[in-house]
């Protein structure tokens, strides 16, 4: 009766560490997006520093935040967002607005599927 | 390099962990789900274990959900037999008084070589030699010689 008990554990253990990833990817897409639609208004407001500043904000957290989501996701997913981060810095950095726009628009995608790779949904499980 | 290095061992010391768990049974003892269980444990440790990109866990927690499931269930059919039918079936008479029933062996799947063979290796080279023989639940046969030829 004892091995029950273990697995009973197990199984309560993975789905308490599923629903943390779940929740954490969650919460660290929507937190990173506002983050960036910030970023999105400075620029648009021709705010050039405070979007500069915005975007390096976004990066560290981003930074932070990629030691608990390597633990969860493919690494190359988590690798490409810091890329696009670090352009979208250096876009800011020099005001080049073209690229700016289409760096943002790239990098949002790219947390909206992460996101959406973690949902449990129908065309994810199948 | 290092990577998959660390990987490996943590594995391997994890497979063994979960195979502990899950009790000791030869291969030639284990019901189909068992069998079918460890191979695939086996195949889901490989992933991690040769991808660096992919994360650890990606490869223990459906190795923990696998034991788990598989300890439950075991635990399961010892309290039901209805339920141990349904997922380890039951088992066949095949020969009877010397005889082999033939619709078993087509309910089963099992050609006649393939019982010759599983008689051979019980040291049973005349099927009239045989009173009861039975097709367990993990495929194998088990005999019951007549009295004289035991």
């Amino acid at each position: 009766m004892k091995r029950i008990w273990v697995a009973l554990f197990l199984l309560l253990f993975s789905l308490s560490f599923a629903l943390s990833e779940f929740f954490l990817v969650k919460h660290s897409y929507q937190k990173h997006l506002d983050m960036l639609t910030v970023a999105e208004i400075y620029f648009s407001q021709k705010e050039y520093n405070d979007t500069y500043d915005q975007c390096k904000a976004v990066e560290e957290s981003w930074d932070k935040n990629k030691k608990f989501l390597n633990v969860f996701l493919v690494h190359k997913q988590v690798e490409e967002v810091s890329q696009s981060l670090l352009t979208l810095k250096n876009q800011a950095k020099i005001k080049d607005e073209k690229a700016f726009l289409l760096t943002i628009d790239k990098t949002k995608r790219q947390l909206l599927s992460i996101k959406e790779s973690e949902l449990p949904n129908y065309e994810n499980i199948l | 390099m290092l990577i998959i290095l660390i990987r490996t061992l943590l594995l391997y010391a994890f497979i063994i962990l979960a195979v502990r768990i899950m009790g000791k049974r030869q291969i030639s003892d284990m019901q189909t789900s068992e069998l079918v269980i460890t191979l695939v444990i086996s195949d889901i440790a490989a992933i991690p274990m040769q991808s660096a990109e992919q994360p650890l866990m990606s490869g223990l927690l459906p190795i923990m959900v696998l034991v788990s499931l598989e300890i439950i269930v075991s635990v399961i059919m010892l309290k039901s037999a209805k339920f141990r039918d349904v997922v380890c079936g039951h088992s066949m008479i095949i020969i009877k008084d010397g005889k082999i029933i033939e619709n078993q062996l087509k309910k089963m799947r099992i050609t006649y070589e393939d019982l010759y063979s599983l008689l051979r290796q019980q040291q049973v080279f005349d099927v009239s030699d045989v009173r009861y023989g039975i097709i367990e639940t993990n495929g194998s046969l088990s005999i019951l010689k007549y009295e004289g030829e035991q």
